[in-house]
């Protein structure tokens, strides 16, 4: 028997699977892009969205009884690139390199509709401890898709995982891989896998209906 | 019926004067968290950031400029280069490198090149005894990651036509060297006098 999962489980499992933002819901794709080029960088930006989502989802639903309704979208921008701007330094002071390597989108990280949307529509609405949930499972559903992209495409393009060599000094790399292009051949495989397996039950469904018939 | 309008518009004005208030309020209030959580985490962050850079630029001096056992700092003066410069900016100053015995076996030169996203920081080596570019190092760049991930790992010229993005950096690095190197090349017997 199928038990129903509570509704604070059930809002962390929605971002992280049912309403995944890069493979179900397809928002955020630019850096998804940009930067999966490898499994470090993917999964720093990652992270680093994740905690930008988590804190202003927090720090906005405890103000949103002192934020009046029109000022609601200015007042979430303003929340949320405090949090980035926070996590743009502390991502300086862990690791410059990586820093570096992701350039401009760790700033763009404030207009990412993944964390805009969830500000505005989840929230602004409901208790804080709801909204880290939502935004637990969104930030680690996001950053699960950039793993699963950064870890495809630093194996084909540069031979290596977490920059430990996998096949010798021979092996061939797949330059397209290494750069924005590698990503969308990347990202389309992932969708069309995502695709026949949310497509699978219903297929079977048909299938029996089908020997039903016959 | 007319002081029924009137006092009507009067409520409807305080009304709006209030919520006007509130808002103004509100965006105080969250100014002023916002100001204070980004200057907060700058302050605590600002050491650790200073010594990452610090760490990063040695780093490259130290992969573009290989057998070097001691550097030493230098700026451009109008007529010269002078040691130890304080306060310049990334681009002003380059690395005099030294072996164990005092002998002047490289030079680390920081240059701000122009990319396709906007400037990049790169530090390049030159071997003095032998003129030839030794090496380059992208500190910073602001093109699209992927590129500046590859291109900071790039061993040398040599290896220019390994892919499209060395390619690339390899005539932003060349035109880097053209406006540097003229300036540091006529002071080399002020540099080795200079061994520490």
């Amino acid at each position: 028997m199928r038990t129903t999962p509570s509704p604070a489980a059930d809002t962390f499992i929605r971002g992280l699977w049912r309403e995944n933002p890069v493979f179900v819901i397809q928002i955020g794709l630019c850096p998804t892009l940009a930067v999966t080029n490898t499994v470090l960088n993917a999964l720093a930006m990652g992270l680093a969205t994740l905690a930008a989502l988590l804190l202003s989802a927090i720090s906005i639903s405890l103000l949103r009884g002192l934020i009046p309704r029109p000022l609601r979208m200015a007042a979430h921008v303003m929340v949320i690139g405090a949090w980035v701007s926070v996590v743009d330094v502390a991502l300086q002071a862990i690791n410059l390199e990586v820093y570096l390597a992701l350039g401009i989108f760790v700033q763009l990280i404030v207009v990412n509709c993944i964390i805009l949307g969830g500000a505005d529509v989840f929230a602004a609405e409901n208790r804080p401890g709801l909204a880290a949930l939502r935004a637990l499972g969104m930030g680690l559903g996001f950053t699960a898709a950039m793993f699963g992209l950064g870890t495809i495409r630093e194996v084909l393009g540069y031979g290596s995982f977490l920059g430990m060599d996998l096949f010798g000094p021979n092996f061939q790399s797949w330059a397209i891989m290494t750069v924005p292009a590698g990503g969308f051949f990347v990202l389309g495989s992932w969708l069309l896998l995502f695709a026949w397996f949310k497509e699978r039950p219903l297929r079977r469904n048909r299938t029996e209906e089908v020997s039903h018939v016959g | 019926m007319e002081s029924d309008a009137m006092s009507e518009m009067s409520k409807s004005q305080s009304k709006t004067a209030a919520s006007l208030g509130r808002m103004i309020l509100a965006l105080g209030l969250l100014s002023a968290f916002c100001g204070l959580l980004v200057v907060g985490a700058s302050q605590i962050a600002a050491p650790f950031i200073k010594a990452n850079r610090e760490a990063l630029i040695d780093a490259a001096v130290n992969s573009v400029t290989p057998g070097g056992a001691r550097k030493e700092i230098f700026g451009y003066a109008a007529d010269g280069v002078y040691a130890n410069p304080e306060g310049v900016l990334f681009g002003e100053r380059f690395y005099a490198v030294y072996d164990s015995a005092g002998v002047l076996n490289g030079l680390a030169l920081e240059v701000t090149a122009r990319g396709d996203g906007g400037a990049a920081n790169i530090i390049y080596g030159y071997d003095p005894n032998r003129k030839e570019v030794t090496g380059a190092y992208v500190v910073e760049s602001r093109e699209t990651p992927g590129r500046g991930y590859r291109i900071g790992a790039w061993p040398g010229l040599n290896e220019a036509d390994r892919s499209v993005e060395s390619r690339g950096f390899a005539v932003m690095l060349d035109r880097a060297v053209q406006q540097t190197l003229p300036r540091v090349l006529p002071f080399l017997d002020t540099l080795r006098k200079a061994r520490p």
